[in-house]
Protein backbone atom coordinates (compact mmCIF):
# COMPACT_ATOMS: atom_id res chain seq x y z
CA UNK A 1 0.00 0.00 0.00
CA UNK A 2 1.49 3.32 -1.29
CA UNK A 3 -0.74 6.36 -0.67
CA UNK A 4 -0.01 9.09 -3.08
CA UNK A 5 -0.18 11.65 0.01
CA UNK A 6 2.12 10.92 2.88
CA UNK A 7 1.03 13.63 5.96
CA UNK A 8 4.27 15.24 8.38
CA UNK A 9 3.04 13.19 11.83
CA UNK A 10 4.37 16.20 13.77
CA UNK A 11 2.91 18.54 12.36
CA UNK A 12 -0.47 17.11 12.73
CA UNK A 13 0.71 16.42 16.53
CA UNK A 14 1.61 19.94 16.89
CA UNK A 15 -1.53 21.34 14.95
CA UNK A 16 -3.52 18.98 17.11
CA UNK A 17 -1.97 20.43 20.70
CA UNK A 18 -1.74 23.60 19.55
CA UNK A 19 -5.69 23.19 19.84
CA UNK A 20 -5.97 21.21 23.09
CA UNK A 21 -3.78 24.14 25.05
CA UNK A 22 -6.08 26.63 23.35
CA UNK A 23 -8.96 24.37 25.15
CA UNK A 24 -7.40 24.25 28.06
CA UNK A 25 -6.17 28.17 28.62
CA UNK A 26 -10.26 28.55 28.01
CA UNK A 27 -11.24 26.34 30.43
CA UNK A 28 -8.71 28.48 33.08
CA UNK A 29 -9.79 31.46 31.56
CA UNK A 30 -13.94 31.13 32.47
CA UNK A 31 -12.75 29.78 35.71
CA UNK A 32 -10.50 33.04 36.83
CA UNK A 33 -13.22 34.97 34.92
CA UNK A 34 -16.24 33.31 37.41
CA UNK A 35 -13.86 34.21 40.26
CA UNK A 36 -13.14 37.57 39.90
CA UNK A 37 -16.18 39.82 41.60
CA UNK A 38 -19.15 39.23 38.93
CA UNK A 39 -19.51 41.69 36.73
CA UNK A 40 -22.51 42.04 33.75
CA UNK A 41 -19.82 39.85 31.16
CA UNK A 42 -20.54 37.28 33.38
CA UNK A 43 -23.98 37.86 33.99
CA UNK A 44 -24.65 38.26 30.10
CA UNK A 45 -22.74 34.67 29.60
CA UNK A 46 -24.57 32.77 32.21
CA UNK A 47 -27.74 34.44 30.37
CA UNK A 48 -27.23 32.98 26.84
CA UNK A 49 -25.56 29.66 27.92
CA UNK A 50 -22.22 30.64 26.71
CA UNK A 51 -20.46 29.94 29.78
CA UNK A 52 -21.63 25.82 29.16
CA UNK A 53 -21.75 25.50 25.71
CA UNK A 54 -17.98 26.62 25.60
CA UNK A 55 -16.94 24.70 28.08
CA UNK A 56 -18.56 22.16 26.57
CA UNK A 57 -16.49 22.37 23.06
CA UNK A 58 -13.37 23.28 25.66
CA UNK A 59 -12.73 20.05 26.96
CA UNK A 60 -14.36 17.95 24.17
CA UNK A 61 -10.31 16.52 24.29
CA UNK A 62 -11.15 14.98 27.35
CA UNK A 63 -13.25 12.43 25.17
CA UNK A 64 -14.67 10.37 27.89
CA UNK A 65 -13.46 12.07 30.93
CA UNK A 66 -15.73 14.79 29.39
CA UNK A 67 -18.64 13.17 31.83
CA UNK A 68 -16.77 13.83 34.80
CA UNK A 69 -17.36 17.51 34.33
CA UNK A 70 -20.86 17.49 32.78
CA UNK A 71 -22.90 17.66 35.86
CA UNK A 72 -20.89 20.59 36.67
CA UNK A 73 -21.28 22.42 33.42
CA UNK A 74 -24.99 21.52 33.76
CA UNK A 75 -25.44 23.46 36.46
CA UNK A 76 -24.04 26.48 34.95
CA UNK A 77 -26.01 25.90 32.03
CA UNK A 78 -28.99 26.04 35.25
CA UNK A 79 -27.98 29.53 36.30
CA UNK A 80 -29.10 31.46 33.35
CA UNK A 81 -31.82 33.37 35.38
CA UNK A 82 -28.72 34.54 38.28
CA UNK A 83 -29.26 37.93 37.57
CA UNK A 84 -26.33 40.17 38.72
CA UNK A 85 -27.28 41.82 42.62
CA UNK A 86 -27.74 37.71 43.20
CA UNK A 87 -24.23 36.86 42.33
CA UNK A 88 -22.88 39.52 44.05
CA UNK A 89 -24.49 39.04 47.50
CA UNK A 90 -23.40 35.76 46.89
CA UNK A 91 -20.09 36.31 45.83
CA UNK A 92 -19.77 39.24 49.12
CA UNK A 93 -21.27 36.27 51.65
CA UNK A 94 -18.80 33.33 50.52
CA UNK A 95 -15.54 35.63 49.65
CA UNK A 96 -16.55 39.32 50.94
CA UNK A 97 -15.85 40.99 54.04
CA UNK A 98 -17.85 39.07 56.17
CA UNK A 99 -16.43 37.35 59.60
CA UNK A 100 -17.35 33.44 58.03
CA UNK A 101 -16.05 34.26 54.89
CA UNK A 102 -13.70 32.16 52.83
CA UNK A 103 -10.46 33.43 51.45
CA UNK A 104 -9.67 33.22 47.94
CA UNK A 105 -6.37 33.87 48.43
CA UNK A 106 -3.27 31.21 48.51
CA UNK A 107 -1.66 32.83 51.64
CA UNK A 108 -4.47 32.07 53.89
CA UNK A 109 -4.13 28.20 53.46
CA UNK A 110 -0.41 28.29 53.95
CA UNK A 111 -0.20 30.34 57.62
CA UNK A 112 -1.67 28.17 59.74
CA UNK A 113 1.43 25.64 59.18
CA UNK A 114 4.09 28.48 59.53
CA UNK A 115 5.88 30.38 62.62
CA UNK A 116 5.71 33.83 61.09
CA UNK A 117 2.87 33.99 58.50
CA UNK A 118 3.68 37.53 57.15
CA UNK A 119 7.01 36.80 56.68
CA UNK A 120 5.75 33.29 54.47
CA UNK A 121 3.49 36.30 52.94
CA UNK A 122 5.32 38.53 51.55
CA UNK A 123 7.64 35.72 50.35
CA UNK A 124 4.77 34.30 48.44
CA UNK A 125 3.66 37.38 47.10
CA UNK A 126 7.61 37.90 46.22
CA UNK A 127 7.85 33.96 44.74
CA UNK A 128 4.76 35.09 42.54
CA UNK A 129 5.60 38.02 41.14
CA UNK A 130 9.12 36.85 40.26
CA UNK A 131 7.28 33.57 37.99
CA UNK A 132 4.51 36.13 36.55
CA UNK A 133 7.94 38.80 36.37
CA UNK A 134 9.48 36.11 34.06
CA UNK A 135 6.24 36.14 31.54
CA UNK A 136 6.12 39.93 31.36
CA UNK A 137 2.92 39.98 33.47
CA UNK A 138 2.44 42.59 36.65
CA UNK A 139 -0.62 41.45 38.36
CA UNK A 140 -2.68 44.34 40.30
CA UNK A 141 -0.55 44.90 43.72
CA UNK A 142 -1.67 42.62 46.45
CA UNK A 143 -3.84 40.51 43.89
CA UNK A 144 -0.34 38.14 43.57
CA UNK A 145 -2.10 35.44 44.78
CA UNK A 146 -5.25 35.40 44.41
CA UNK A 147 -7.58 32.75 43.17
CA UNK A 148 -8.43 34.73 39.90
CA UNK A 149 -5.40 36.27 38.75
CA UNK A 150 -3.48 32.52 39.44
CA UNK A 151 -6.67 30.79 36.68
CA UNK A 152 -5.50 33.49 34.95
CA UNK A 153 -1.85 33.19 34.92
CA UNK A 154 -2.42 29.69 33.90
CA UNK A 155 -4.33 30.59 31.04
CA UNK A 156 -1.88 33.23 29.69
CA UNK A 157 0.56 30.09 29.88
CA UNK A 158 -1.58 28.14 27.93
CA UNK A 159 -1.84 30.65 25.40
CA UNK A 160 1.63 31.30 25.19
CA UNK A 161 1.52 27.12 24.94
CA UNK A 162 -0.74 27.22 21.93
CA UNK A 163 1.91 29.82 19.83
CA UNK A 164 4.54 27.84 20.59
CA UNK A 165 2.97 24.43 19.08
CA UNK A 166 1.66 26.28 15.99
CA UNK A 167 5.33 27.30 15.61
CA UNK A 168 6.27 24.26 15.76
CA UNK A 169 8.63 25.02 18.39
CA UNK A 170 7.92 21.70 20.48
CA UNK A 171 10.73 22.14 23.33
CA UNK A 172 9.71 25.54 24.54
CA UNK A 173 6.35 23.90 23.89
CA UNK A 174 7.29 21.01 26.21
CA UNK A 175 9.01 23.47 28.71
CA UNK A 176 5.61 25.89 29.06
CA UNK A 177 3.75 22.66 29.58
CA UNK A 178 6.16 21.36 33.22
CA UNK A 179 5.87 24.97 33.88
CA UNK A 180 2.00 24.78 34.33
CA UNK A 181 2.27 21.64 36.13
CA UNK A 182 4.98 22.72 38.27
CA UNK A 183 2.31 26.05 38.96
CA UNK A 184 -0.26 23.80 39.35
CA UNK A 185 2.47 21.53 42.30
CA UNK A 186 3.99 24.73 43.84
CA UNK A 187 0.50 27.24 43.98
CA UNK A 188 -2.73 26.83 42.81
CA UNK A 189 -2.79 22.79 43.74
CA UNK A 190 -1.68 23.23 47.21
CA UNK A 191 -4.80 25.28 47.91
CA UNK A 192 -7.60 25.02 45.67
CA UNK A 193 -8.84 21.24 47.03
CA UNK A 194 -9.35 23.00 50.66
CA UNK A 195 -10.62 26.23 48.98
CA UNK A 196 -13.31 23.94 46.89
CA UNK A 197 -14.58 21.91 49.39
CA UNK A 198 -14.72 24.62 51.81
CA UNK A 199 -17.06 26.74 49.05
CA UNK A 200 -18.75 23.54 48.52
CA UNK A 201 -20.05 22.90 52.07
CA UNK A 202 -20.09 26.09 53.14
CA UNK A 203 -22.71 27.56 50.18
CA UNK A 204 -25.97 27.08 49.77
CA UNK A 205 -26.31 25.89 46.21
CA UNK A 206 -25.26 29.00 44.42
CA UNK A 207 -23.09 29.88 40.83
CA UNK A 208 -20.36 29.52 43.41
CA UNK A 209 -21.06 25.96 44.86
CA UNK A 210 -21.38 24.47 41.27
CA UNK A 211 -18.02 26.77 40.18
CA UNK A 212 -15.75 25.18 42.41
CA UNK A 213 -16.75 21.87 41.85
CA UNK A 214 -16.05 22.37 38.30
CA UNK A 215 -12.54 24.22 39.25
CA UNK A 216 -12.01 21.02 41.63
CA UNK A 217 -12.54 18.20 39.06
CA UNK A 218 -10.64 20.16 36.49
CA UNK A 219 -7.53 20.97 38.84
CA UNK A 220 -8.05 17.27 39.68
CA UNK A 221 -7.72 16.27 35.78
CA UNK A 222 -4.83 18.50 35.17
CA UNK A 223 -2.91 17.75 37.78
CA UNK A 224 -2.24 13.35 37.18
CA UNK A 225 -0.61 11.38 39.17
CA UNK A 226 0.05 12.73 43.00
CA UNK A 227 -3.38 14.83 43.03
CA UNK A 228 -2.97 16.12 46.53
CA UNK A 229 -5.79 15.81 49.35
CA UNK A 230 -7.75 18.57 51.17
CA UNK A 231 -5.63 19.56 53.64
CA UNK A 232 -8.39 20.03 56.29
CA UNK B 1 23.86 -1.69 12.56
CA UNK B 2 21.31 -0.59 15.09
CA UNK B 3 17.89 -2.75 15.66
CA UNK B 4 15.16 -2.21 14.50
CA UNK B 5 12.39 -4.45 16.72
CA UNK B 6 8.92 -5.18 15.03
CA UNK B 7 6.35 -7.41 15.11
CA UNK B 8 4.66 -9.22 12.17
CA UNK B 9 1.35 -10.30 12.86
CA UNK B 10 -0.10 -13.19 10.15
CA UNK B 11 -3.95 -11.93 9.52
CA UNK B 12 -4.29 -15.31 7.84
CA UNK B 13 -4.06 -17.76 11.11
CA UNK B 14 -5.23 -15.32 13.72
CA UNK B 15 -8.44 -16.56 14.89
CA UNK B 16 -9.68 -13.79 17.62
CA UNK B 17 -8.95 -15.88 20.51
CA UNK B 18 -7.21 -13.06 22.66
CA UNK B 19 -5.00 -15.27 24.00
CA UNK B 20 -2.00 -12.77 23.49
CA UNK B 21 -4.65 -9.90 25.05
CA UNK B 22 -4.63 -12.41 28.53
CA UNK B 23 -0.74 -12.97 28.32
CA UNK B 24 0.06 -9.88 28.04
CA UNK B 25 -2.14 -8.88 30.96
CA UNK B 26 -0.71 -11.55 33.16
CA UNK B 27 2.91 -10.62 32.14
CA UNK B 28 2.70 -7.08 32.91
CA UNK B 29 0.29 -6.89 35.91
CA UNK B 30 -2.14 -4.80 34.44
CA UNK B 31 -5.22 -3.45 36.61
CA UNK B 32 -7.97 -4.35 35.94
CA UNK B 33 -9.64 -2.25 32.81
CA UNK B 34 -6.16 -1.95 31.50
CA UNK B 35 -5.16 -3.59 28.14
CA UNK B 36 -1.96 -3.07 26.37
CA UNK B 37 -3.03 -5.15 23.14
CA UNK B 38 -6.42 -6.21 22.33
CA UNK B 39 -8.07 -7.70 19.45
CA UNK B 40 -10.13 -5.79 17.41
CA UNK B 41 -13.06 -7.54 15.26
CA UNK B 42 -13.03 -5.43 11.84
CA UNK B 43 -16.12 -4.28 10.32
CA UNK B 44 -18.59 -4.11 13.51
CA UNK B 45 -18.58 -2.40 16.44
CA UNK B 46 -18.00 -4.36 19.63
CA UNK B 47 -15.68 -7.88 19.32
CA UNK B 48 -16.96 -11.43 18.23
CA UNK B 49 -19.83 -10.02 16.04
CA UNK B 50 -19.93 -11.30 11.93
CA UNK B 51 -19.84 -8.56 9.52
CA UNK B 52 -21.50 -8.17 6.07
CA UNK B 53 -24.94 -9.41 5.53
CA UNK B 54 -26.24 -13.08 5.88
CA UNK B 55 -25.40 -15.73 4.32
CA UNK B 56 -22.02 -13.66 3.16
CA UNK B 57 -20.87 -12.90 6.95
CA UNK B 58 -17.33 -13.32 8.05
CA UNK B 59 -15.31 -12.46 10.85
CA UNK B 60 -12.14 -10.71 10.68
CA UNK B 61 -9.85 -9.65 13.72
CA UNK B 62 -6.68 -7.37 14.29
CA UNK B 63 -4.89 -7.64 17.25
CA UNK B 64 -3.93 -4.16 18.11
CA UNK B 65 -1.18 -2.15 20.23
CA UNK B 66 1.10 -0.06 20.44
CA UNK B 67 2.67 0.20 17.21
CA UNK B 68 6.06 1.17 17.99
CA UNK B 69 6.44 3.86 15.23
CA UNK B 70 9.79 5.22 14.00
CA UNK B 71 8.10 8.66 13.14
CA UNK B 72 6.33 8.52 16.77
CA UNK B 73 4.90 11.62 17.19
CA UNK B 74 4.09 10.76 20.76
CA UNK B 75 7.95 11.02 21.76
CA UNK B 76 8.51 14.34 20.38
CA UNK B 77 5.69 15.98 22.40
CA UNK B 78 6.00 14.18 25.74
CA UNK B 79 6.61 17.09 28.24
CA UNK B 80 7.83 15.01 30.82
CA UNK B 81 9.96 12.97 29.18
CA UNK B 82 8.08 9.63 30.21
CA UNK B 83 7.68 8.55 26.56
CA UNK B 84 11.08 7.48 24.76
CA UNK B 85 12.31 5.77 21.80
CA UNK B 86 14.89 3.36 22.50
CA UNK B 87 17.63 2.61 19.86
CA UNK B 88 16.72 -0.35 18.97
CA UNK B 89 13.23 0.98 17.72
CA UNK B 90 10.98 0.64 21.11
CA UNK B 91 8.84 3.03 22.61
CA UNK B 92 8.48 2.94 26.00
CA UNK B 93 6.29 4.65 28.27
CA UNK B 94 7.41 5.11 31.62
CA UNK B 95 4.79 5.58 34.53
CA UNK B 96 6.95 7.07 36.97
CA UNK B 97 7.75 10.19 34.73
CA UNK B 98 4.31 10.05 33.29
CA UNK B 99 2.40 13.33 34.43
CA UNK B 100 -1.08 12.18 33.04
CA UNK B 101 -1.36 15.35 30.21
CA UNK B 102 -2.74 12.99 27.54
CA UNK B 103 -0.51 14.20 24.91
CA UNK B 104 1.00 11.38 23.77
CA UNK B 105 -2.98 10.15 23.15
CA UNK B 106 -4.18 12.85 21.41
CA UNK B 107 -1.16 12.52 19.32
CA UNK B 108 -0.83 9.00 18.51
CA UNK B 109 -2.20 8.36 14.82
CA UNK B 110 -4.43 5.35 16.61
CA UNK B 111 -6.99 4.79 18.72
CA UNK B 112 -7.03 2.68 21.36
CA UNK B 113 -3.02 1.52 22.10
CA UNK B 114 -2.84 3.91 25.17
CA UNK B 115 -5.07 3.39 27.91
CA UNK B 116 -5.33 5.97 30.64
CA UNK B 117 -5.22 4.44 33.82
CA UNK B 118 -8.03 5.30 36.27
CA UNK B 119 -8.10 7.42 39.81
CA UNK B 120 -7.45 4.17 41.23
CA UNK B 121 -6.47 1.14 40.24
CA UNK B 122 -8.18 -2.61 40.89
CA UNK B 123 -6.54 -5.91 40.38
CA UNK B 124 -8.47 -8.95 40.27
CA UNK B 125 -6.18 -11.16 42.05
CA UNK B 126 -4.53 -9.98 45.75
CA UNK B 127 -0.91 -10.75 43.88
CA UNK B 128 1.16 -8.86 41.08
CA UNK B 129 1.55 -11.00 38.46
CA UNK B 130 3.85 -11.61 35.51
CA UNK B 131 7.72 -10.80 35.25
CA UNK B 132 7.44 -7.05 34.25
CA UNK B 133 8.96 -4.96 37.29
CA UNK B 134 6.93 -1.73 36.35
CA UNK B 135 4.77 -0.16 39.37
CA UNK B 136 1.35 1.02 37.71
CA UNK B 137 0.16 4.15 38.86
CA UNK B 138 -3.38 5.87 38.72
CA UNK B 139 -4.15 9.07 36.67
CA UNK B 140 -0.82 8.54 33.75
CA UNK B 141 -1.25 7.01 30.15
CA UNK B 142 0.05 3.14 29.81
CA UNK B 143 1.07 1.02 26.70
CA UNK B 144 2.95 -1.84 25.23
CA UNK B 145 6.25 -1.61 25.33
CA UNK B 146 6.90 -4.95 23.52
CA UNK B 147 8.19 -6.44 26.67
CA UNK B 148 11.14 -4.77 26.94
CA UNK B 149 12.07 -6.96 30.00
CA UNK B 150 11.84 -9.88 28.44
CA UNK B 151 13.82 -8.57 25.64
CA UNK B 152 16.68 -7.68 28.41
CA UNK B 153 16.79 -11.45 28.82
CA UNK B 154 17.02 -12.42 25.85
CA UNK B 155 13.60 -13.79 25.70
CA UNK B 156 10.57 -12.62 23.33
CA UNK B 157 7.27 -10.76 23.92
CA UNK B 158 4.49 -12.55 25.89
CA UNK B 159 1.81 -12.52 23.65
CA UNK B 160 4.63 -13.92 20.80
CA UNK B 161 5.41 -16.62 22.93
CA UNK B 162 1.85 -17.38 23.79
CA UNK B 163 0.28 -16.96 20.80
CA UNK B 164 -1.76 -20.73 19.86
CA UNK B 165 -1.84 -20.25 16.51
CA UNK B 166 1.79 -18.69 15.98
CA UNK B 167 0.55 -15.51 14.29
CA UNK B 168 3.26 -13.32 15.92
CA UNK B 169 6.68 -12.90 14.58
CA UNK B 170 9.18 -10.74 16.77
CA UNK B 171 12.71 -9.63 15.35
CA UNK B 172 15.13 -7.42 13.62
CA UNK B 173 14.27 -5.47 10.49
CA UNK B 174 17.78 -4.66 9.91
CA UNK B 175 19.39 -8.30 10.18
CA UNK B 176 17.91 -9.29 6.41
CA UNK B 177 18.36 -12.96 8.06
CA UNK B 178 16.08 -12.47 10.57
CA UNK B 179 12.28 -14.06 10.19
CA UNK B 180 10.73 -10.90 10.02
CA UNK B 181 12.63 -9.48 7.14
CA UNK B 182 12.14 -13.37 5.20
CA UNK B 183 8.31 -13.03 6.10
CA UNK B 184 8.27 -9.29 4.70
CA UNK B 185 9.93 -10.08 1.57
CA UNK B 186 7.82 -13.06 1.00
CA UNK B 187 4.13 -12.14 1.85
CA UNK B 188 2.15 -9.13 1.03
CA UNK B 189 1.96 -7.19 3.83
CA UNK B 190 0.13 -3.91 5.38
CA UNK B 191 1.33 -1.29 8.23
CA UNK B 192 -1.70 0.50 9.60
CA UNK B 193 -2.47 4.17 8.25
CA UNK B 194 0.76 4.68 6.41
CA UNK B 195 -0.84 8.13 5.14
CA UNK B 196 -0.09 9.29 8.44
CA UNK B 197 3.77 9.00 7.85
CA UNK B 198 4.39 7.55 11.24
CA UNK B 199 6.00 4.21 9.65
CA UNK B 200 4.30 1.99 12.40
CA UNK B 201 6.79 -1.01 13.56
CA UNK B 202 3.84 -3.42 13.62
CA UNK B 203 3.70 -5.65 9.82
CA UNK B 204 0.31 -7.23 8.98
CA UNK B 205 0.59 -10.17 6.87
CA UNK B 206 -2.32 -10.71 4.69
Amino acid sequence: MNPSVVSDPLQNAFGILAQVAEDRGRVYRWLSLGFYAPDEVLVEALRQGAVKQELIQATAWLGMDQRRLLDCLDGLGARADTSLPQLQDAYESLFGKSVARIPAREAAYLWRSVTHPVEVSSELNRALINIYGQYGLKPRPDAEDSLPVELEFLAYLCQLERQTWQAGTSKTARELRRQERAFLTDHLGRWLPEFCQRVEEGARPSFYSVLSALALRWLKLEYGPGYPSPLS
Amino acid sequence: MTKRYVMVIDLQVCTGCNTCSVACKQENNLPEGVWWTQVVTLGVNGNDSPAGEYPNLFMDYLPLGCQHCANAPCVEVCPSSATTRTEDGLVIQDPTLCGGCRYCMLVCPFTGVRVFAGETLRYSLPFPTGDNPIVHRPSTVEKCNFCAHRLARGLLPACVEACPMVARTFGDLNDPNSEVSELLRTRPHFQLLVEKGADPSTFYLT
